[in-house]
């Protein structure tokens, strides 16, 4: 069973010229202790959805999806406080700016501490559930690879570097030990070392502690190097979803394709200083959204057809939805 | 090849006046470090955080002037007067920084953030500025009209070529960016790079920039420098660095990489 399953997901921002559909009929489901990667560029959504799964949301955006489950249970007509229990242990977030994030006024040991579940402390006397909290406390930092443990739990958030500021937000994370983590870009401007120790970390919590886990970004080397599937977003609209391995070798969408050329690594072939294949423009600000399938304007393949939203079709467990697929006998 | 610009024994320090007029120390410093730029070439620098890659682009770009050492460029003989050959050097060097749209005055135009390196460095009139700009818009693939846009009304992609535009725009013989792929989305990521290859085959530009991006810097770099901790470590031609690296912080960077590259 799928542990969080969205379907058709719309998302509306209230602004002076009327509603506008961010998020437009986006799908999404995470399996059972799998690696689900969310792709998309900046102004996709991206952020939305994890902002709409973690339920904060301002007044001036509305929510409206066919289904939005958590282990069964629908998370749209949940209590506050049903749902806050379900955030507080189940599912976790990493937000995209870890400085940011962070409370400037309180040490890093402290905000670490009140997110240590009651749980976890054990029953005793003040002094002991202290000397508990402390413990877990750093134990977890010392897991997501921190070395000066007893450093970085004194420090203020400014005084940490931001590689050290994202790993410690990974541990705030796993600290009430989540069933589902989000991260939210968390590879963002690192250098090639750290990334990987990153990367490594969230691949052995995987494997050993069966976590699944929801990697937002663009970083497609980082994703397929790590996900079981990814679930590709342009403009609020999911154009493609499967296991990765499909995706990479036979990419439906055109948008997919453009995305995956865009790394150069992926091709050993290619001469060093040729130019790489681009799609032309960039992607469109929420007030002059395209009607219909949203790549339209920017798409080569895009016919009359294409300013009817397509539906999803799929191909065993690859969806995909587009007029004029690639790799199709049609085309 | 001809060398544009070498770097002696250049050192940097960053020391703070303490109260009292105590000298207080620094821990970090960089160089001492020797670079020779030759013409038509793309540099990249990579390192890790703190090794002081920024700061070695500031220097090269005399956004900050090194502790010692010398920045010295070759050109041809002419026979400038001492002051306006200094000038002259300082146009030849422009940074594109590190995020675009903060570098970016918002309460300007991009003519008007496009008017200011020409009025400080050029005596050219307001017409021959405004050809100027108008040419220098056309060829980072901008449009004449974008002259009336405010920063905020364009999109990412766009005001990382007005970056370049403004580095451009005085005709510089090397183009120094801090990390300028990393803030952009891998669409426009692209589009940049093959703007970047585009121009060096055009105006036979040198390039020097950091990134993080390792494959980028296999794709488009000639040379690597790789720092760490203030100092240059290995140098070399980017495939060698990659097939064999020698140093340990080199080798610990590429294996970093390979490891998430697909292998096939």
């Amino acid at each position: 069973m799928a542990l969080l399953d969205i379907k058709n997901l719309s998302l509306e921002i209230d602004t002076d010229s009327g509603w506008i559909r961010a998020l437009d009929k986006a799908n999404l489901s995470v399996k059972e202790g799998e690696i689900q990667a969310l792709v998309g560029e900046s102004g996709s959504g991206k952020s939305l959805i994890v902002r709409a799964i973690s339920g904060g949301l301002p007044p001036q955006m509305r929510l409206t999806a066919d289904r939005m489950t958590w282990r069964g249970q629908n998370l749209l007509n949940m209590s506050s406080e049903e749902r806050r229990e379900i955030m507080r242990r189940d599912i976790a977030v990493v937000y995209q700016q870890p400085i940011a994030s962070l409370d400037p006024t309180v040490t890093l040991g402290e905000q670490l501490e009140e997110s240590v579940p009651y749980e976890f402390v054990g029953s005793g006397w003040f002094w002991q559930k202290r000397q508990m909290r402390k413990k877990v406390a750093a134990e977890i930092v010392h897991k997501v690879g921190i070395k000066d443990h007893i450093g970085v739990l004194k420090a203020y958030p400014h005084q940490i570097s931001s590689d050290i500021g994202q790993k410690f937000m990974i541990a705030m994370a796993l600290v009430s030990q989540p069933a589902l983590l989000i991260a939210d870009d968390p590879t963002r401007g690192m250098e090639a070392t750290t990334k990987t120790q990153i990367l490594k970390l969230f691949k052995r919590l995987n494997q050993t502690k069966g976590l699944s886990i929801l990697f937002v970004g663009h970083d497609l080397l980082a994703i397929s190097s790590m996900s079981d599937s990814m679930t590709v977003l342009y403009c609020g609209q999911t154009v493609e979803s499967g296991p990765i391995k499909h995706l990479q070798k036979r990419p439906l969408h055109p948008y997919t394709k453009a995305l995956l050329d865009s790394a150069p690594s992926f091709r050993i072939d290619l001469a060093p200083k040729s130019p790489l294949v681009t799609m032309s423009g960039t992607i469109p600000t929420l007030q002059h959204l395209p009607i219909g399938c949203r790549l339209g304007p920017r798409c080569n393949r895009a016919q009359k057809n294409c300013v009817q939203t397509p539906d999803t079709r799929r191909i065993h467990d690859h969806y995909y939805s587009c007029h004029f697929p690639l790799h199709t006998k049609q085309s | 090849m001809t060398t544009l610009l070498t770097a002696k024994s250049l050192t940097f320090q960053n020391n703070k006046k303490s109260w009292f007029g105590k000298e207080q120390r620094s821990s970090f410093q960089l160089g001492p470090i020797d670079l020779n730029i030759e013409k038509a070439e793309t540099v990249a620098i990579i390192g890790g955080n703190r090794s002081g890659k920024s700061l070695l682009a500031k220097l090269l770009c005399g956004a900050l002037p090194p502790a010692s050492g010398e920045i010295v460029f070759h050109h041809e003989s002419r026979n400038h007067n001492l002051a306006e050959l200094e000038q002259w050097q300082k146009r030849q060097v422009r940074m594109i920084f590190q995020r675009s749209s903060e570098s970016l005055n918002p309460a300007l135009t991009i003519g008007g953030i496009l008017q200011e390196p020409l009025k400080l460095n050029t005596k050219l009139s307001q017409l021959e500025r405004d050809e100027r700009i108008a040419q220098t818009l056309v060829q980072v693939g901008l449009l004449r009209e974008h002259y009336f846009f405010y920063p905020h009304m364009l999109s990412d992609g766009q005001q990382q070529r007005v970056a370049m535009a403004r580095a451009l725009i005085l005709n510089p013989s090397i183009i120094v960016a801090d990390e300028p792929f990393a803030a952009l989305d891998p669409s426009v990521r692209s589009q940049t790079v093959n703007l970047v290859l585009q121009l060096q085959k055009e105006l036979g530009l040198s390039f020097v920039f950091i990134s993080h991006n390792l494959g980028i810097v296999r794709h488009i770099a000639d040379r690597m420098i790789v720092m760490h901790e203030g100092q240059i470590v290995e140098t070399g031609q980017t495939d060698t660095l990659f097939r064999w690296p020698k140093h340990k912080v080199t080798q610990r960077l590429i294996s970093a990489h390979q490891s998430l590259v697909p292998s096939k």
